[in-house]
Order: structure tokens, then C-alpha cells, then sequence
């Protein structure tokens, strides 16, 4: 072979990693991956959620039956930490913001455009796991944006949502009546809840769905 | 030191040292960090998407409106009527809707003032507490100068204080409302100076003398209530163009002058066909014209022989107009007139005398004005008293630093009527509550009780603080009802207290040998030629506290389509006489004092030839860019400082004028819906369009009957009051535009009530259009980019992400129902406005075209909670927000199965049904109750 060969062909294989290298870079780039803003709390997921395995439903309470998942309460650090008020330096702001009232400031890393209308209830109610949107959070120290959230995205899983979409597990705290070995509440005590008649439409569990491809009119998310 | 051979670079390296400097930039760019506070303790209820309902009332003199208040994360952003309340059943006037503006509007935001200086509200409480104990020990008067308070509370405690210290007077005066002339007639006739309200649902026919109890009335929420059946006969009569008399069976126009001659005409005539000697042989020998009133008239009412006849007088017109008004009544139906409530107001002439009286002996120390300008309306007892005092002795409590708060030396700030706890009483004797839904966002500002308690325990203790009004409140009532009616207050927003018994009112007897006497005394024989101008209060804003208000200031005049601007209205021959046509300019002045204003002229066949009026409630009140673009304060001609206004108010508005024409041209304002597309909407149209109906498609079929969401609007019902297209603006985040967009046609409005004249422009005809929803929607086939789509539930979406806004759909829309953003939300939609918008819909960027969506949001919300609550996806039900605010219900909506028996009936049409749109809007012809 000839060095001149031997030169174009270094050449176009430095210049198509190069090109790779920076396409890469530039989709990760456009649709923020990696994103990881450093929060006053210095909260890790992979020792609570990982770790000690808390649930995720545990402190974004609001999931389970709002469109948006709530920021946690300082209340519900306090939960635990009332308890387990050491004087690491970690804990400090979260003390003194519930003592004094003030409010933590979090920074948002999952940010939807404001013409997009998304709803975690329902899609928790059909069986979808946090982890087909925000990745195995549980294995994160600090939370990042792990998916691109673009509408291609997002399309994809609701027109294929079994190739795409994680079912629920136990650290999300998402639970079905019919696997009775993790249930809070037994199916004979759901059957009896939802008979009595002082008591209200039991809107926490329904009956599992197969996932079926959803919709993809525009006006599902866009009005 | 700085190196200049860095600038001597060649061209090649400083290009290269650009795109290395661009590329580090560019990769050191990160995306913004937004911060989102988290709440630290959260024990409320939690609801869907936390939105939280409050039940509270809105502050509307004698008559408190129910009203059910949506917040989200906190804060108030809409507002629907209190379907329980007993005073309005949810029906609202205009100005109740956007009243939330005010709350954050930025023009309220002071601080107690002092000499032209910011203080501190304890501060400014304590100075003044101790300047009025100082004016007590001298022994000179406190006036405390208010409009009535209709608060069994405040009532309490204006009594307790005035028992006490002899020194301490309280002048209240009306704010807009002519209760005056009816509680005149009432005493003449009843010995009783009570308001009293009428019972009109029983009746078969109405005669109404100029009062527009549709819209420009105190008491609308009421009488539209009694209204909505419409079963009765209506005959207006009337100088101007109300929307009563539009949507009246039968409108006389008549002059002013004339309106106690009909009456007197109209009582000779019933008597005598009715046989009652004891009125006839009374009234038989008073001279009245007989050349004005139409015989139709007097066919009709020899036709209703025998049925159930109700009179309603607009309060503006003088006390023999409402006492012949009783005669009649008492004449034809041979018992006393129907009233169902009384309210017990106090008599303004009599407090005045006494005020006078006290004002004799003792000097004023001090005068505090509590919410009211007397500068707004021109009260010349307050003109002659504060003429004489200095600034020092003035202390105003208002809302906004108006032009009495710029007078007085001490200036506090009050609270919106959504910070502050107060007690209202109902026409029926009920109380309403209005509880606090947000805390005070002004930490300055204090409410009228508070003060009022404030003074109270500093007299008693000398104590100086805010106290609670919620505790006394508590303290006042806990003595009369049990904890259940408590409950009641809070979760419905009133109680059954003290509920008045309406057959007490109705076995009253009927004083004849005084009216007779006061009638002969008071009725005029001689018609006046004077020139001379009514001024009426306006719908939009009766109380000049909320008429700071960007959403009533856009929002147009039913009847004329007048956006933004003040106009005097004229008849033809004043026109002619002035060779005045719309929208040239005057100068009008007031012949007895030198107070002017210039203004445009709106000329019109519906008024009477020789009538002249303008609106209260427009002008320059406080420093706002707002009222900077509107002008012509007409309150001026009143107003203070013009001597010779004797007896002008409160009875009426009336004041002899000199016109002269002045040259400047100026571009009104209209917001213009009239096309000739939709103008016969009779039955007969209907009738013979459905004969001839082309049959002639391009497009496919739909496929989705049965599905479709559908709306069922009852023209029959309507009554063009343009409450849905305000509703409808504050719901879908729509700009509010500006004076100089609204002429160039590029209102955002949704619904356009159109109009057309009807039977010779007796009365009108009023159909609210918007987006059709179209099965074959001829907008969907020209979008370049799809953004316009048909949904699978049968609506017709706009996704204004996609738009790229070539107008293309606006164009092939045949309804002109699609409208464009041509200014940035940013523009629109100040910081201070976006408190306001609705958190579940998209405030739209420029360019951008957008329509109604049937309130696609809260068909998806219905959706969602319907999956949530595990019930089947389609059986769900919402109310769109025009429909939740028609005072009349003429807007039905639903699934098309759900309307489809109405739809069957051949009174049921669409519109422009020849294109083949095929429509999702159905429309409910009109019927005349002549016929």
C-alpha cells in the first residue's frame, strides 16, 4: 500500500471520529444531557434511594395522582432527619430552612416548554416506570438530565411503548393489586375498601393494564 | 502593558483565534438554572393540580353578590357566581369578573402617606389616633364620610361609636345609586322609606319605564335571575338605547319629559278599563298629552285584560314617575304591588338635614374619608364643608391615591376586597361572608373594620395595633347562630340569619289623598326646551373603585360596540340642530359653572330626537397610563369645585348645557361585529333556507358522529350582554390589546356578539359567534404545516407550537372567527398580568393564530380525572367558561347524543350550512313574544 493510501485513509478515519465525536457532542449539547446543576442540598439519590431504599413515590408524592411531581416537602426530610439531626454539615441548610421557614431552592434539571401539558399520574397509572424518563436515579449521587425530552422522544415510546418503556419496580413505589407479594393492601382488603360506602373512589391503585400504544394526536400535549 | 501587536495580526490567524475563541464560548454555555422554591411544610387538602375553590363575596352596596374563587398555588386568578347565593344565583355583573386585576394591579401598591411622604402604617395610625383624640377633648367634630356600609358588623360598630362620643358623625352618601327617588315615592305612598324589591316572575306582562335591568342596573344579578324564563310580555319605554329595550317584545321611545305623562296616561286608561272609580275620580281632572303613546300599545294591554301586570321605573327618574308607577299597578291588579324584599337604607335627605344642623353649632375637627371620592360624583354638602377646611384637617382611606387622597395631609391605604375579612347583609335578610382568600399583598394597607375596631380600642385602651376582624367577627355571631351556621358561612358564603317575611310588605296599604297631594305639587305641565344632559352611571364600572381596570376599559358597549373611549350619545334633531354626525367633536359645558369637557358624539335613530346623555365612570381618577388613553370625564361637569349644582345629586343627573362643535377629528373606537352573513336567523328564514339546502362536497364524510362535542346556543335566551366574551378572555389568557390595536380591528376576542337590527330598529337581534368547530373544516386543508388538525373527540385544534403563522386559515375560515397575535406576550402580558393568566393554557407568542377551543383544557382535565377516578374515558361532563357565566343560560354544551333531542326539533339551525362545514355550533332561533 502506499504511504499516500495509508495517509488518506488516517485522514478520513481521524476526520469521520472527529465528526462523530462532534455530532455527538453537538446532539448531547442541543437537548442538555448530562445537565447537572449543583443544588444547595447536597442530597444524594444513590444513598437514599439506592442505598437505603426509599421510594421515590416516598417524597414526590404529588406523581401518584397530580400532573406534576412535587419538589419534596422540607417536612419530609424532617420525616427521618428529626430523628437523625447529626451535626454534618450536609444537613445544615435543610435544618435551618425548616426552622426558619424559608423555602429550599431547587434547580430544575426536567423542564418541559411551557406549550407542552404532561401528566406523571397518568402515566404512572398505566404502568410506566419512572426510569422510562428519568433513568435509574437510584444509581445517580447527583441527579442529571438523562433523556433528551423531545417530542421524537416522546412519540417514539407512545407508539411502541413496549419496546421503550420500563415496568414498574419496587423502588418506585409504584404497586399493583395483582402482584399481591409487594402490596401494601391486600386484594381482599382493596375489594372491601372500595365496597364500603362511606368510603370515596379509591383513585391510589387500578387494575394493570397491558401497554397499548397511546395516542399521538397533537392535542394530547399541545393545547 | 498592553500589547498592539495582538491588533496587527494577520487575517489568517485572526481567524483562527475567532472560531477557537467562538467554540470555547460556545461549549462553556450551560442552559440557565431555574429555581424552584419548594414549600417547607404542606398541610392542606390536596386537589387536582392544586386549585382550591373559596366561596366569598364580592362588596356591591345593597346588593352582595356571591361569588366562587379558583386559586392556583395560592393566588386568586378566576372567578364564577355563587350558584346558592340568595342575591345573584350565580349570575354576575361585568365588572365582578375581572375585578381580580385590581388586586394586583400595580397602581395600588402606596404606602400611608404624610405630608407627601412614605411612612409606616403604625406610624400613620398612631398619628392619627392621637390627632382625633385631641380633636375629641377639644370637643369639635369627627366626620367620618362614607358610602353606606351594608355590614351588620361595620353597622355595630358605627353604632357603638357614635353613642359613645357625641362628637364622632357618620355621613354617608350613595356612591352611584339613585335609591333615593324610589324611598321618596315609598314614603309618600307606604309611610316607609325602605328600597323595595319586586317580584316579576309572576307576572305576564312587564311594563318597563327606562329601567335596564339587564345591565345598567344595581340590582341586574336579581332581576336577570327573575328574568331567565322569560315567559313574560316585556314593553320597554325609554330615551335611550338600553339592552333592556333591545331585548325588549315592544320599545316605545319616548323624551324624558314625557315619562310622567305616559305613566299618567297609562293610569287614566287602566283605571278605566279596570273600573276603579277611587283612582279615576282622583286623577281625571290632571292635564296630560295624549299625542305620543302608539294605540298598539293600548291594544296590548286591553288583550292582557285580566292577566298579571309589574312595573319597573328606573331609579334615575324622579319620585312621581315611581309613585304613578305603584297607582297603576294597584289599579290593574286590584292589590298592591308584588315586592318580595325590602332593604332598609337610610334616607340621604334626612341624614343631610341633620348633618346640616350639627354643622351649625360645632365646628369640624376633623373629616376622614372611608373608600369614597366625593370628588367623583360632586356631593355639595362635602363641596361646602371641604371649601372651608385646610388640608390638615382631611384624612382619606382609599385604594388608590385619587384626587381626595392628594387633598388630605394623611393618606392610608385599604385592602382588595380578597384580603380582609367582612360580613354583608342580603336583600333577604341573610348574611354573606367574604372571607380573606390571599394574605394582604400590601403590608401597609388596612380594611375599613379594621380601622374602624383599631379606633375603637384605642378610644377604650388606648391601645394602638391592627386587631384581628376575624375575632370579632367570630365574637358578634357565636352569640346568634350554632356551630353549623358557621360552617354554612364559610363553605357556602352566606347564612339564613334573619330572613325577612315578604308578606309583610305586600299587606301595606296604599297612602292615596298624599300622593295625590304630591303629585299635584311636583308634576311639571310645561315640556322644558332647555338644553340639558343626563348623566348615567355605566354598567362597566359602578364603582369607581374597580374602574382602573384594563379587561371592562377593552371590553365593548353592547348596544353601540364602543371600546375604550367616553362618547356623549345624541338624538337626530340635536344632531341636526348642531350639524353634528358620529364621531365629530364637542365642547361641552355646564351653563351654571365653567366646568368643561370635550368628547366625541355618537348620533343614532335609537334615542330619542331631543335626548342627550353620557356615562359616569370614564376620566383621570388615578396615575394611570390606562386613563391617560381614555378620556372626557364627564363626572366634571359635577364635580368639585363648580358652584351652582344645587339639587343635582342624587336625585338625578341632569344639567343644562351648551354644546359647540370643535374642529379635531380623532379615530374612535369600536370593535366592530356586524356582517351581513348570519342576519336572518327568524324562523321563517330557517324554514325556507332548509328547502333549498345545496348538497355538494369536497370534502369526505366524518366519521365521528356521536362523539363530537357540541354547543346548543338559545338565541331566544340571549341577551347580548357580552359576559361570555369577557369570561371567555379571562380564561384563555387573551390580551388585552390596546386602544390603537382595537382600531386597527386586531381585537383578540373569541366570541364577537354580533348584532342586527330588527323590526324597523325597534329592537336587536344578538347572535355570539365563534370558532364552529367544523367536521370539514375549510382551515384544516390550507395549513402549510398542519398545525390546525381535527382531534379524535371532533374538535378542531390549533397547536401553536406548529404555526408559523401564514394566515391561511384565517383567510378560508368562512365564519372569520380565527384571530392573530401580532404583538409578544411580553408586551401584552406585564409581569403584573401574569398573576392573572390561567396556569393550564399556552399564553400564545407572536405570530401566531389562534381561535376558541370548545376549553379544550378543561375537556382534558374532565378526561384526566375521569381516568383517574376509574370511570369510562367518554362519560364525563364539563362546562365551558362562557356557559358557567351567561346570566341567562342560553349556552348549552355537551357530547352531540347529550343535545341531540333539541337538535332535532326544525327550530335548530347552523350557520352557513351551504358550504358544507358542517358545524359543531348549533344555534336556537329567536322567537318575538308578539307574535
Amino acid at each position: 500500500m502506499d504511504v499516500k493510501k495509508i495517509k488518506i485513509v488516517g485522514l478520513l478515519l481521524i476526520v469521520v471520529f472527529l465528526a462523530v465525536d462532534v455530532l455527538l457532542f453537538l446532539y448531547l449539547q442541543r437537548h442538555n444531557i448530562g445537565f447537572r446543576p449543583r443544588q444547595d442540598i447536597s442530597f444524594s439519590h444513590k444513598t437514599h434511594s439506592g442505598k437505603f431504599g426509599i421510594t421515590c413515590l416516598f417524597c414526590h408524592t404529588n406523581a401518584e395522582n397530580h400532573s406534576y411531581a412535587n419538589y419534596p416537602t422540607t417536612k419530609t426530610c424532617m420525616i427521618c432527619h428529626i430523628a437523625l439531626r447529626t451535626e454534618n454539615k450536609l444537613l445544615k441548610s435543610i435544618i435551618y430552612s425548616y426552622d426558619s421557614m424559608t423555602s429550599i431552592l431547587y434547580k430544575r434539571i426536567y423542564k418541559l416548554p411551557e406549550y407542552v401539558r404532561f401528566n406523571h399520574s397518568l402515566h404512572l397509572r398505566s404502568g410506566i416506570d419512572c426510569a422510562t424518563c428519568h433513568s435509574f436515579v437510584e444509581q445517580m449521587d447527583s441527579l442529571y438530565l438523562a433523556r433528551p425530552l423531545t417530542m421524537g422522544w416522546c412519540v417514539d415510546c407512545h407508539r411502541d411503548p413496549l419496546r421503550y418503556a420500563i415496568s414498574p419496580r419496587k423502588i418506585s413505589g409504584i404497586f399493583y393489586p395483582e402482584d399481591t407479594t409487594e402490596m401494601w393492601i391486600s386484594l381482599k382488603e382493596f375489594e372491601i375498601f372500595q365496597n364500603h360506602k362511606s368510603a370515596k373512589p379509591l383513585n391510589f391503585f387500578l387494575s394493570p393494564k397491558q401497554l397499548k400504544p397511546a395516542s399521538i394526536e397533537c392535542s394530547i400535549c399541545h393545547y | 502593558m498592553f500589547n498592539m501587536s495582538l491588533l496587527r495580526m494577520e487575517r489568517r490567524d485572526f481567524i483562527k483565534m475567532f472560531l477557537t475563541l467562538s467554540t470555547m464560548i460556545a461549549t462553556s454555555c450551560r442552559r440557565p438554572e431555574l429555581f424552584f422554591p419548594s414549600r417547607v411544610k404542606d398541610d392542606r387538602a390536596k386537589t387536582f393540580e392544586n386549585r382550591l375553590h373559596f366561596f366569598t363575596t364580592f362588596p356591591n352596596g345593597f346588593l352582595p353578590l356571591g361569588i366562587e374563587v379558583e386559586t392556583f398555588e395560592d393566588k386568586p386568578f378566576h372567578l364564577v357566581g355563587n350558584q346558592l347565593h340568595p342575591n345573584n344565583y350565580g349570575v354576575l355583573p361585568a365588572f365582578v369578573l375581572p375585578s381580580i386585576y385590581n388586586l394586583y394591579d400595580p397602581y395600588r401598591f402606596n404606602k400611608p402617606k404624610a405630608k407627601g411622604k412614605d411612612i409606616d402604617l403604625n406610624y400613620a395610625m398612631e398619628i392619627l389616633f392621637k390627632e382625633l383624640r385631641n380633636v375629641l377633648d377639644k370637643g369639635e367634630l369627627i366626620i367620618f364620610a362614607s358610602h353606606y356600609f351594608n355590614s351588620p358588623s361595620l353597622n355595630e360598630l358605627l353604632i357603638s361609636l357614635e353613642n359613645k362620643y357625641k362628637n364622632i358623625i357618620f355621613y354617608q352618601f350613595p356612591s352611584y345609586d339613585f335609591y333615593l327617588n324610589q324611598q321618596l315615592a315609598n314614603k309618600i305612598l307606604y309611610c316607609s322609606s325602605s328600597y323595595f324589591l319586586k317580584d316579576v316572575t309572576k307576572s305576564d306582562l312587564i311594563l318597563n319605564f327606562r329601567r335596564d335591568f339587564l345591565q345598567n342596573d344595581v340590582f341586574m344579578p336579581y332581576y336577570t335571575y327573575q328574568f331567565r324564563s322569560k315567559e313574560a310580555i316585556l314593553v320597554t319605554f325609554e330615551n335611550i338605547f338600553t339592552l333592556t329595550g333591545a331585548n325588549s317584545s315592544y320599545r316605545y321611545i319616548i323624551e324624558r319629559d314625557n315619562f310622567e305623562n305616559a305613566l299618567l296616561i297609562l293610569l287614566k286608561y287602566v283605571s278605566n278599563i279596570q273600573g276603579n272609580n277611587e283612582i279615576l275620580n282622583l286623577f281625571n281632572n290632571f292635564y296630560s298629552f295624549n299625542d305620543f303613546l302608539p294605540t298598539t300599545l293600548f291594544e296590548l294591554l286591553q288583550s292582557s285584560k285580566g292577566k298579571k301586570i309589574s312595573i319597573l321605573v328606573d331609579d334615575a327618574l324622579p319620585p312621581t314617575c315611581h309613585i304613578l308607577s305603584n297607582l297603576i299597578e294597584y289599579a290593574w291588579n286590584q292589590a298592591p304591588p308584588n315586592y318580595l324584599f325590602k332593604i332598609d337604607i337610610p334616607l340621604y335627605s334626612d341624614e343631610l338635614t341633620s348633618l346640616r344642623e350639627v354643622l351649625k353649632e360645632q365646628e369640624i375637627g376633623k373629616i376622614v374619608f372611608l373608600e369614597s371620592n366625593p370628588y367623583f360624583l360632586g356631593v355639595n354638602e362635602l363641596e361646602n364643608i371641604l371649601e372651608t377646611l385646610t388640608n390638615s384637617k382631611i384624612v382619606t382611606l382609599s385604594m388608590y391615591y385619587d384626587e381626595i387622597a392628594r387633598r388630605s395631609e394623611l393618606y392610608i391605604p385599604t385592602k382588595h376586597y380578597l384580603e380582609f375579612w367582612q360580613d354583608y347583609r342580603n336583600v333577604d335578610g341573610s348574611v354573606s361572608s367574604q372571607q380573606p382568600i390571599i394574605f394582604p399583598l400590601n403590608n401597609y394597607s388596612i380594611s375599613i373594620g379594621e380601622f374602624l375596631l383599631a379606633f375603637r380600642n384605642f378610644l377604650s385602651d388606648g391601645i394602638i395595633g391592627i386587631p384581628d376582624y376575624f375575632v370579632y367577627l367570630k365574637e358578634l355571631y357565636t352569640k346568634r347562630i350554632e356551630q353549623s351556621g358557621l360552617t354554612d358561612l364559610i363553605r357556602q358564603g352566606f347564612f339564613a340569619d334573619n330572613v325577612t317575611q315578604s308578606v309583610e310588605i305586600r299587606s301595606m296599604n296604599i297612602d292615596y289623598a298624599n300622593a295625590y297631594s304630591y303629585l299635584k305639587k311636583n308634576i311639571s305641565r310645561d315640556r322644558n326646551n332647555e338644553l340639558t344632559v343626563e348623566l348615567l352611571p355605566n354598567s362597566k364600572f359602578f364603582d369607581p373603585t374597580y374602574s382602573n381596570n384594563i379587561y371592562l376599559k377593552e371590553l365593548p358597549d353592547s348596544i353601540t360596540g364602543i371600546a375604550w373611549d367616553n362618547l356623549l350619545y345624541m338624538g337626530k334633531n340635536i344632531a341636526e340642530k348642531f350639524n353634528l354626525r358620529t364621531g365629530d367633536f364637542v365642547q361641552i359645558s355646564n351653563k351654571l359653572n365653567d366646568a368643561k369637557s370635550e368628547l366625541p358624539v355618537y348620533v343614532s335613530d335609537f334615542f330619542a330626537p331631543s335626548t342627550i346623555y353620557g356615562y359616569l365612570g370614564f376620566g383621570n381618577f388615578y396615575e394611570n397610563e390606562v386613563f391617560q388613553l381614555s378620556n372626557a370625564n364627564l363626572s366634571k361637569l359635577i364635580a368639585f369645585g363648580h358652584k351652582g349644582n344645587e339639587g343635582i345629586f342624587p336625585n338625578n343627573c341632569i344639567i343644562p348645557i351648551q354644546l359647540t362643535k370643535i374642529d379635531t377629528k380623532k379615530e374612535l373606537t369600536f370593535v366592530v361585529s356586524q356582517s351581513n352573513v348570519y342576519k336572518k336567523s327568524t324562523l321563517e328564514w330557517v324554514l325556507q333556507k332548509y328547502q333549498n339546502e345545496l348538497i355538494v362536497s369536497l370534502y369526505q364524510t366524518s366519521k365521528l358522529l356521536g362523539k363530537n362535542w357540541n354547543m346548543l346556543i338559545n338565541l331566544d335566551s340571549c341577551i347580548g350582554c357580552n359576559m361570555c366574551l369577557l369570561a371567555c378572555q379571562l380564561e384563555n389568557n387573551i390580551p388585552v390589546v390596546g386602544r390603537e390595536e382595537v382600531q386597527k380591528e386586531r381585537e383578540m376576542y373569541w366570541i364577537k356578539v354580533h348584532k342586527y337590527e330588527f323590526d324597523g330598529a325597534k329592537h336587536l337581534l344578538f347572535i355570539p359567534i365563534m370558532c364552529q368547530q367544523c367536521d370539514n373544516a375549510p382551515c384544516e386543508s390550507v395549513c402549510p404545516v398542519g398545525a390546525t388538525l381535527h382531534s379524535s373527540d371532533g374538535l378542531n385544534e390549533m397547536i401553536y407550537n406548529r404555526c408559523i403563522g401564514s394566515r391561511f386559515c384565517m383567510a378560508n375560515c368562512p365564519y372569520k372567527v380565527r384571530k392573530f397575535n401580532f404583538d409578544s406576550p411580553d408586551n401584552v402580558h406585564p409581569n403584573y398580568l401574569q398573576q392573572l393568566t390561567n396556569p393550564i393554557v399556552t399564553v400564545r407568542s407572536r405570530g401566531v393564530a389562534e381561535k376558541c377551543t370548545f376549553c379544550i383544557h378543561r375537556i382534558r382535565e374532565g378526561k384526566q380525572e375521569a381516568i383517574l377516578a376509574g370511570k369510562n374515558e367518554d362519560e364525563f361532563t364539563i362546562a365551558t367558561a362562557c356557559q358557567e357565566v351567561c346570566p341567562t343560560q342560553a349556552i348549552c354544551f355537551g357530547r352531540r347524543n347529550r343535545i341531540e333531542k333539541e337538535q332535532l326539533s326544525d327550530q335548530i339551525y347552523q350557520l352557513l350550512t351551504q358550504f358544507n362545514t358542517k358545524p359543531n355550533v348549533y344555534f336556537q332561533v329567536n322567537f318575538n313574544n308578539d307574535k
